[in-house]
């Protein structure tokens, strides 16, 4: 009986170790340098005087804004310019993005061809950024949750 | 503690771990199996098989009762028997699938569904989808329809408009399913769709779209559709095995291919060489991927060749990578599309010197060469006597 019990005081100590490396690190809070903090509180903005109480409905076409991707992994936040809001029509021609029929902000689209237009859907807008990477053309419409803030301006 | 007392309970705690664990890896292999069904269902749909698509969805059912995404797709929405089946579904549905199956049952009868905030949009385009109409439907600028309603309606019009074979509504529906879900599963499809319905769009855009469907019964299958609806547009015929030409088959339609994708080398991609390798034109990719300029998606294209093709894909004679020329030195990489290293004698002419055979230095298939002129120059890069690069670079 006695390898049963030194192999079950194994198992448990190994088990907890496991438990220990594993759940632990998710509780965790990540330590950030002085003078710097989690993306979270968007203090990264700082510098691009982020207005971060800023309510969905007082966004206009033009606004730079910060919005973060829920498929992004990490804390990773995108900034763009808003081109169209809940009932414009979004199109695309001669490789650019058309809103109501006028130019948008934002750079051409490469091998693009000509699309219809679409109506913006309520609670979203569309946003565009000079290479279309992580911007509405990539992902579709932003929800207005995923808004963090309007910025003075965009570098 | 009694040790046994101890080894039965962690034998116990064991053991319903294990079960728990069987499980979990039989759900998965359950969801599998569903998924297929449900990949074979969308497959089916496109090819405009509607009973065959709601029987495929139907397999989904069996393996997965209450998985609304597969009930959803089984269930014929213009049946009210239907909705009352969607109904007793959702009573094991999860918050986000009782979502699913209310707006289900809500497009079958027309109306929005419980819970949700209704608007003229909404409601216009709920209408649409209940009578599966492939038109164009007006929505009101002051109210906005909800995402998820203006997706669903997209998706329905396409598979309507396909059906109608309409290519306004076709086109219009791929458009607003491309802009509202760029991530959409199938956007390589909805790309070639927009890329052939467009009022203007050229040869390589349409090349680049279709050759990004890499699964060729699809490609040849929206070809099919697409010249079908729009007979006389000839251009679309380069879409079908053959260019059109039944009897000319796929090897004639990669040899216009590759021909066209040559006259603008930015519409080579990974589909198009894929492509030429499924058809047996090893030769064909070759020759495309000669036409890329020489540099890292080269080299990339000739790796792809390579993996597909087991490593008989060089027919070229030479590949060379990006120049570098630092500190009065120019290398480079020489190698053939496999990455052999080569044996035979390199000859470098920069502008009007030839470079001495025992000045360059190689190691491997890297290739140093001293240089003593600068600026602008005219490289010539021989391989066993044979031209293998000639260009003028800034060094």
């Amino acid at each position: 009986m006695e390898w049963i019990r030194k192999s079950l005081s194994y198992a448990i100590t190994i088990g907890v170790i496991i438990a220990l490396v594993t759940i632990v690190p998710r509780f965790a809070r990540l330590r950030v340098a002085d003078g710097y903090t989690d993306i979270d509180g968007l203090e990264v903005e700082r510098s691009l005087n982020a207005d971060t109480g800023v309510a969905f409905g007082s966004l206009a076409v033009g606004d730079p804004i910060a919005y973060r991707l829920s498929d992004q992994d990490g804390k990773n936040l995108c900034v763009g310019w808003i081109a169209a809001m809940p009932g414009d029509e979004v199109a695309l021609r001669d490789k650019l993005v058309m809103v109501n029929g006028k130019k948008a902000v934002g750079g051409p689209i490469e091998d693009a061809p000509p699309r219809a237009p679409v109506m913006i859907p309520a609670g979203h807008c569309y946003v565009v950024s000079s290479h279309h990477q992580l911007d509405s053309v990539a992902y579709g419409p932003i929800p207005a949750a995923a808004i963090r803030a309007r910025l003075s301006s965009l570098p | 503690m009694n040790p046994k007392i101890l080894a039965i309970i962690l034998l116990a705690a064991a053991g319903v771990l294990f079960l728990t664990a069987g499980m979990l890896t039989w759900g998965g292999i359950d969801r599998w199996r569903a998924h297929g069904a449900l990949v074979e269902a969308q497959d089916r749909a496109l090819a405009g098989d509607a009973a065959g698509a709601r029987a495929s969805a139907r397999t989904a059912v069996d393996i997965l009762p209450s998985e609304p995404a597969a009930v959803l797709a089984a269930a014929d929405l213009l049946t009210i028997t239907n909705v009352d089946a969607l109904a007793a579904v959702a009573r094991g549905a999860d918050a986000t699938g009782k979502a699913a199956l209310a707006a289900g049952a809500g497009i079958a009868l027309g109306k929005p569904p419980e819970g949700m905030d209704p608007n003229a949009s909404d409601l216009a385009l709920l209408q649409a989808m209940a009578a599966r109409s492939a038109g164009p439907v007006k929505l009101s600028k002051d109210a906005p329809p909800h995402l998820a309603v203006l997706t669903s309606w997209a998706a329905m019009r396409l598979s309507a408009a396909l059906a109608a074979k309409s290519p306004t509504d076709l086109y219009e529906a791929a458009s607003a399913l491309l802009t509202l879900a760029p991530r959409h599963p199938q956007t390589a499809e909805l790309r070639l769709l927009v890329a052939a319905l467009a009022p203007e769009v050229t040869t390589a855009q349409l090349i680049a779209a279709a050759a990004a469907i890499s699964d060729i019964e699809r490609r040849n299958r929206l070809g099919q559709h697409l010249v079908a609806m729009m007979p006389e547009r000839t251009s679309l015929r380069i879409l079908l095995p053959g260019g059109g030409d039944a009897a000319a088959g796929e090897a004639e339609a990669v040899r216009k291919l590759v021909t066209a994708a040559k006259l603008n080398p930015a519409s080579i991609n990974e589909g198009l060489i894929i492509r030429c390798l499924q058809a047996g034109k090893a030769d064909a990719a070759d020759e495309l991927v000669t036409a890329l300029p020489a540099g890292p998606r080269q080299a990339d294209m000739n790796k792809l060749g390579d993996l597909l093709d087991g490593g008989s894909f060089a027919t070229s004679p030479a590949h060379i990578s990006h120049w570098s020329s630092i500190d009065s030195t120019l290398t480079f990489h020489l190698s053939n599309a496999a990455g052999a290293i080569p044996t035979r004698k390199i000859g470098i002419r920069v502008g009007t010197i030839d470079i001495p055979a025992d000045q360059i230095r190689r190691l491997g298939t890297l290739v140093v060469v001293p240089l003593k002129v600068s600026g602008e120059q005219d490289i010539t890069v021989t391989y066993d006597g044979k031209p293998v690069f000639a260009a003028k670079l800034t060094l």
